[in-house]
């Protein structure tokens, strides 16, 4: 049974992106789910099982940050793992989002080799 | 704007242009009023806010390049995109550059929050004012033009 992803950026452009990305790894890849901002991430993570978030953190109606510190307060959700893929370059801020438990950080735009590489490492 | 910041642009521009899309930017004179004819384009605006600094970073563009950008991106043919898939490529475009040139002008220690970019079409006229204020950096990508202006309010 392949792993379930949730793909959460208000860009459709991003979303369809990072699925195709997956789509063409080796990595096996069960359902894919989408959201356009944090809300709508965490009430697709209350109606499935989901074995990876991708998000990003400038994103309207609740960013990715606000995303990561609800999952955090709920049992359920602590320990999926999230990846982040931003623009974001500030240090602090990185190390802010690695404090949150965020286990990998991924920078736009990403190479799909390298994506891949980091999603690996984590699901294996 | 700075000078300095044109030479600045025109690097992260090109950089995010070929990382995501494999399209090249040139830099490019600023063209007289007489000699750039106007063709359907986007502007798209981005706002940024740190402790002590705030300003913005537009960006226009044809429409025929963000319809080749979203292409390109999402590895499709224009046929099969999907609808405002053109406005999203250039808002992500912009999006990118914002981070990538805050950081490259004022350093990784400094915390910038970005604002959602928003998009919205330009009219002949506004095109025509837009060549005859010469505010913006002028590039080119492909054969079309690509206007770019960063403004610190400080």
């Amino acid at each position: 049974m392949g792993y379930n992803v949730l793909i959460v950026d208000n860009s459709m452009i991003i979303r369809k992106m990072v699925a195709k990305t997956l789509s063409i790894s080796d990595l096996d890849i069960g359902e894919y789910h989408f959201a356009e901002n944090g809300k709508v991430a965490l009430e697709q993570l209350d109606a499935n099982w989901i074995d990876i978030v991708f998000a990003d953190i400038n994103m309207p109606e609740m960013n990715g940050i606000e995303m990561i510190e609800e999952m955090n307060r709920r049992e359920l959700l602590a320990t999926t793992p999230v990846v982040v893929i931003s623009t974001e370059r500030s240090r602090q801020r990185i190390e802010a989002l690695k404090a949150m438990g965020v286990r990998a950080y991924l920078q736009k735009p990403f190479v799909p080799e390298e994506f891949a590489r980091v999603v690996k490492e984590l699901l294996h | 704007m700075e000078t300095e910041d044109n030479g600045l642009l025109l690097q992260v521009f090109s950089s995010v242009f070929e990382e995501f899309a494999f399209m090249f930017v040139e830099e490019d004179p600023f063209p007289e009023p007489s000699e750039t004819s106007y063709c359907p384009c986007l502007l798209a605006e981005i706002s940024f806010k740190s402790k002590d600094k705030h300003g913005f970073l537009e960006v226009v563009a044809p429409v025929s390049v963000c319809a080749e950008l979203a292409e390109n991106i999402l590895g499709t043919d224009q046929q099969e995109l999907p609808e405002q898939a053109e406005e999203q490529a250039l808002t992500e475009v912009l999006n990118v550059s914002c981070g990538h040139f805050l950081a490259e002008k004022f350093g990784t220690e400094e915390v910038f929050d970005l604002s959602i970019p928003e998009i919205r079409p330009v009219s002949q006229k506004q095109w025509a004012a837009l060549i005859e204020d010469g505010a913006h950096a002028c590039m080119r990508v492909d054969e079309s033009p690509l206007l770019v202006r960063f403004v610190l309010q400080q």
